[in-house]
Parts: structure tokens; C-alpha cells; sequence
């Protein structure tokens, strides 16, 4: 098999910063109001939000690379449901309950790790949900265009 | 014959988009005046079935929206015919946008909001623990004051630097939807229209909890019934509206008493009204937003 290498734009860069910052603004805000607002804190979720920027702009060059628009597509659609999903604040109040209460049993000493890792593990649960809503996307546009073919 | 026909059909079919339009905004515009009115009143918890409102304050209202709606449109259908941008040029471009984004945040954070009191009242009902709950109420009023001033701030501050980024790349939002395909300029259109009139109840519940807090000037009332009693005496009333058989009346918040009351004065049963100088308003408008 034939390895594509990845195809890294500063647009790229520049749409998966806002992207991914406008996903993560609320949940940063209620982070910030509810007492994790030191310099160790918003270093940590600074980190994580840059460690989100870096993964998803890497995805999508490969799908570039690999020319799977519809995989690209809907990696944005995900993301736009990510962003719609925060004006519902339930939805981040018990992922983030969920991974705090998990961070906090291996007992981290360091704030920055501990709400790096926090950061990290919300996001990735929130991206597995939006996940499946983008592969559902794909399947059903994908079954759709085939049927519009036949 | 045929070929008049045809050119009749073109000629229509040219008229068709900017005649739509145009026929929605009018129709908009007398809604929103409605959408107001029906907020301002539910305010005041009066049912607004029967009251009527002032032609001139109808039409006011109306006139207001259609010249808004116009303004936009205009500076949305001139970005076709240039070909060259400056930073000014696609600032002015961009200003259907900056309204439209300014609707849009004020919305996002009024639903946020909505959300956190219903997660908030739910964790209430669901959690035992004392300190969870008083953790919970903490939370909540934190949340809620920042989104106090949030709502009143961000929207401007949002919109203002997507705007200003945009026209720093020399980006035109109103050339874009001019540009691009029908569609896009009939979600464009549908946005304002839900957005006008999300914000038009929104205006009218705000105007009402202005003039609640005294920041317009309403003259205070001195109601004699028949019997010879004071309405309400007592209480800074002051008049919301007039009906011809009726007047609904509101009081003034006392102390840190922020209750909404209005009601009904039968005209028959008025002997005497009588108008004075509302008391100038000692509390900052700034403390309502910030009590809790």
C-alpha cells in the first residue's frame, strides 16, 4: 500500500483553531467559573485544547492526502454538532463529572497534568459521541447518493 | 404572442426573488411589531387578547423594522455590481453579517442560559447531599451573573471581531451571498426573519423590565374608586395601558421585592386619577442585573 503523506496548510491550522476553540468555549468558561481558573488550570486545558487543534488538523490531512472528501465532510459536520451540542450545558456538566471523578482517582499531584488529562478525557468522550453522529452521516449520505444514482 | 409571453415570463421570474423578499419583510415587520407587544404585556402577566394597540405605535414599529430590513437588504444587493474591496468598503459589506451574528450570540447565550436553570432546578430535585445542593445553588448563581453580563457584551464583542477579522481579509459577506447560489440567500432571509422575531420578544421583555425599574420616566398614579379609597395606596403605581373600558396598572419594585403586579381598573369604578412626577429611581440599573 502506497503511504500519502499528510497535507498540513496554514487554513487547515486556522479552521481547526476556531473550530475547535469555539467548541471548547463553554465548557473553558464553566471550567473558569467553577473555581479552576489558576494559571496551572488554564495552562492544562490551554494544552488539551491545542492537543484537539493538532489531532483533528492531522485527520483531516490525511483525509486530504487519501482524497476521502465524505470522511472530511463529515468530520465537520461532527465538529458542528460538537459546537451546537454546548448550549446544552447537561451534556458537558456529566462528561466532565464523569472524568473528574476518574482523573481524581489516580490521585495526580500536578494541576496541570491532572486537568490536562481532565481536558483530554472530555474531549475524547464528547468526540466519541460526535463521532458515531458523523459516521451515521456518512453512512445515510452515502445511501442516499447511491440511491439518487440508481 | 408567444415570444411577448416569454419575455413576460423572464421579466417576472427577474421580479420574482427581490419581489419575495419584499413581501416577507413587510410581513415581518408587521409581526415583529406583535411579537413585541405580546413580550411586553406577558411581562405584566396581562392577557393581551384585548387590548389594541395605538395605530401609531403600530405603525412606529413597523416602519422602524421595514427601514432596518431594507437598509440590510440594500447593502446586501449593491456587494453584486462591485468588483473591487477595500477594508471599508467590505466593513460596510459585512454589517448584514455583524446584525445577524449580534442576533444569533444573543440568542446562543439566552438558550444557554434557559438550560443551566433547568439543569440547575433538575440537580436540585435529584441531588440529597446538603452540600451538593448548596454547591449546586453556588454554582448556579456564578453561571448566571456572568451570563448576565454575557448576554449584554458578547454579542457585540463577537460579532464585532468576526466582522473586523473578516473585512481585515478583505472577506465580504453580503458579495458571498450575492455570489453564491439562490439557496443560500433564502437561508440568509429565513435566519433574519427567525432571528428579528426571537429578538423583537426579546426587546419587549426588556423594555418592560425597564420601564418596571423606573429607568423611563412614567408618571406615578393616584387612583380614587367610588368608594372613595385609594387604589393600592401605598404602592408607585404606574400606568401600562389604557383599553376604553379599562386601565392595567403595574407597580414599582419595593425593596428587594422584584414581584411583577399589575391590574385591571375598571373605568366605571374610577372616581378621580390623578398624575405626578414619578420619584427619580435611587438604585442603579446596574443593581438589578446584579441582585440575585
Amino acid at each position: 500500500m502506497k503511504q500519502v503523506p499528510i497535507q498540513i496548510t496554514t487554513r487547515l491550522c486556522l479552521r481547526w483553531t476556531l473550530l475547535v476553540s469555539l467548541s471548547a468555549v463553554a465548557s473553558f468558561f464553566a471550567a473558569l467559573l467553577s473555581g479552576h481558573n489558576t494559571a496551572a488550570h488554564i495552562a492544562g486545558m490551554v494544552a488539551g485544547i491545542i492537543t484537539f487543534i493538532a489531532i483533528y488538523v492531522v485527520i483531516e490531512g490525511w483525509a486530504i492526502a487519501n482524497g476521502l472528501t465524505e470522511f472530511k465532510k463529515s468530520l465537520r459536520v461532527g465538529v458542528y454538532v460538537k459546537i451546537g451540542l454546548e448550549l446544552i450545558p447537561a451534556i458537558e456538566v456529566f462528561t466532565g463529572l464523569l472524568t473528574v471523578n476518574a482523573i481524581e482517582a489516580l490521585h495526580i499531584h500536578s494541576v496541570f497534568v491532572a486537568t490536562y488529562l481532565k481536558t483530554m478525557a472530555t474531549g475524547a468522550i464528547l468526540s466519541l459521541g460526535v463521532g458515531v453522529i458523523a459516521s451515521l452521516y456518512w453512512y445515510y449520505h452515502n445511501r442516499l447518493v447511491r440511491l439518487a444514482r440508481s | 404572442m408567444g415570444d411577448t409571453v416569454t419575455r413576460l415570463w423572464t421579466w417576472v421570474q427577474s421580479k420574482l426573488e427581490i419581489s419575495a423578499v419584499v413581501s416577507i419583510l413587510i410581513g415581518v415587520s408587521t409581526y415583529v411589531g406583535d411579537r413585541f407587544y405580546q413580550a411586553y404585556f406577558h411581562f405584566y402577566n396581562i392577557d393581551a387578547s384585548g387590548i389594541k394597540i395605538p395605530l401609531i405605535d403600530s405603525i412606529r414599529t413597523f416602519a422602524i423594522i421595514l427601514f432596518i430590513s431594507v437598509c440590510l437588504i440594500s447593502l446586501i444587493a449593491s456587494a453584486k455590481v462591485r468588483t473591487e474591496t477595500n477594508f471599508f468598503r467590505a466593513l460596510l459589506d459585512n454589517v448584514p453579517l455583524f446584525i445577524l451574528l449580534v442576533f444569533f450570540s444573543g440568542w446562543a447565550i439566552g438558550f444557554y442560559w434557559q438550560n443551566v436553570n433547568t439543569l440547575s432546578s433538575w440537580l436540585a430535585g435529584l441531588v440529597k447531599d446538603p452540600q451538593l445542593q448548596n454547591e449546586n445553588r453556588l454554582l448556579t448563581v456564578q453561571v448566571t451573573y456572568f451570563l448576565r453580563r454575557a448576554i449584554i457584551i458578547a454579542p457585540f464583542i463577537i460579532a464585532g471581531a468576526t466582522v473586523a477579522s473578516m473585512s481585515a481579509f478583505r472577506l465580504s459577506f453580503s458579495g458571498y451571498l450575492m455570489q453564491g447560489p439562490l439557496r443560500i440567500r433564502v437561508f440568509f432571509l429565513a435566519l433574519y426573519t427567525v432571528f428579528a422575531l426571537t429578538m423583537a420578544s426579546l426587546c419587549g421583555k426588556v423594555f418592560a423590565f425597564l420601564e418596571f425599574t423606573g429607568a423611563f420616566e412614567r408618571p406615578e398614579l393616584a387612583i380614587t374608586l367610588n368608594d372613595d379609597k385609594i387604589f393600592q395606596q401605598g404602592s408607585s403605581l404606574y400606568l401600562v395601558v389604557e383599553t376604553d373600558s379599562a386601565l392595567y396598572v403595574s407597580r414599582r419594585p419595593v425593596g428587594q421585592d422584584m414581584t411583577v403586579r399589575s391590574w385591571l381598573v375598571e373605568k366605571s369604578h374610577i372616581k378621580n386619577i390623578e398624575y405626578r412626577a414619578a420619584p427619580l429611581n435611587p438604585k442603579p440599573l446596574i443593581d438589578y442585573l446584579e441582585a440575585d
